[in-house]
C-alpha cells in the first residue's frame, strides 16, 4: 500500500527537481487517481515539498544557480501572502477552491505550452550556456 | 515594471497560489519573472528558493488548522526526499521540454476533472 504513494513521490519529486512543476503533479495524482481529500492531499502536497526543495537547494547553492536579489525581494512577500492563502483554505470548505483551482490548472497548462516571448530569445538547447 | 517589483510581486503571487491550493506556486513564479534577466537554470533554481520557505509556512498553517496525518503523508515524503536527491544530481543534463508539454496535457486533462 505504500509502493504506490512512495513511486508517486519520487517521480513527482525528480520532476519538480528540474522545474516542471511536480508539486501540483503530485497534488492532481492524490485527488485524481488516489482517492485523497482535497485538503489531506494540499497539506500532503506541501510537506512533501520540503525535503524534496530542500535537497535540490543544496545542489542548485553548490552549483551557483540560487540570485540572492531575487530570493531577498521575493522571499518575505511570498511568505506574507503564502501565510494568508494557507489561513483561507483552512477556513472555508475546500469544495469552494475547486473551480478556482481547476481554472488555476488551465491557466498553468497554457502558460506552459505558451510561454512569454522573452523565452525564445533564450539560447537554443545546444548552446554552451545551457551546458553550463 | 522594475526588478524590485517584479520580484515582489511575483512572490507574493505565488506565496498566495501556493497556500490557496497547497502547491504550484512555482507555476505562478516562473512566468512572472520569465520576463526578467535571469538565466534559465538560476530562475528554475531561484524558483525552488522561493517556493520552500512558502511551504514551510504553508505546511504549518494547514498542520495547526486542519487534520494532517503524518502516516498517510510518509511514503510520499520519502519518495520525495530520494527524488529530490536524483533530480538535483541530474538538474541541467536532460532536456525537459518534452515532458513539460507532457505535464501541460495532464494539467489540461485535471482542469476538466475539476471544472466538470
Amino acid at each position: 500500500m505504500w509502493m504506490l504513494p512512495f513511486l508517486c513521490g519520487l517521480g513527482a519529486s525528480i520532476l519538480s527537481a528540474w522545474g516542471v512543476g511536480g508539486g501540483t503533479l503530485l497534488l492532481l495524482v492524490m485527488t485524481l487517481f488516489l482517492g485523497v481529500d482535497q485538503r489531506t492531499a494540499q497539506g500532503i502536497n506541501l510537506l512533501f515539498f520540503l525535503p524534496t526543495a530542500a535537497a535540490a537547494l543544496v545542489f542548485h547553492w553548490k552549483n551557483g544557480f540560487l540570485d540572492k536579489p531575487t530570493l531577498k525581494r521575493s522571499v518575505p512577500w511570498a511568505v506574507v501572502f503564502a501565510l494568508a492563502g494557507a489561513w483561507a483554505a483552512t477556513a472555508v470548505d475546500v469544495e469552494l477552491l475547486r473551480k478556482p483551482f481547476g481554472v488555476y490548472l488551465l491557466a498553468s497548462g497554457v502558460s506552459l505550452l505558451w510561454p512569454s516571448k522573452k523565452k525564445s530569445e533564450e539560447p537554443p538547447e545546444d548552446s554552451p550556456e545551457k551546458k553550463l | 515594471m522594475n526588478e524590485k517589483w517584479r520580484g515582489r510581486i511575483a512572490g507574493a503571487a505565488a506565496g498566495l497560489a501556493n497556500g490557496l491550493f497547497g502547491g504550484g506556486g512555482g507555476m505562478v513564479f516562473i512566468p512572472v519573472m520569465s520576463r526578467s534577466s535571469l538565466k534559465k537554470q538560476t530562475l528554475y533554481a531561484t524558483c525552488v528558493g522561493v517556493i520552500f520557505p512558502i511551504c514551510a509556512v504553508s505546511a504549518a498553517v494547514y498542520f495547526l488548522r486542519a487534520e494532517l496525518s503524518l502516516k498517510t503523508a510518509l511514503p510520499y515524503l520519502l519518495g520525495g526526499l530520494a527524488g529530490g536527491f536524483l533530480g538535483g544530481r541530474l538538474y541541467g543534463k536532460i532536456s525537459v521540454k518534452w515532458l513539460k508539454r507532457l505535464f501541460a496535457v495532464f494539467l489540461f486533462y485535471g482542469a476538466v476533472r475539476y471544472l466538470l
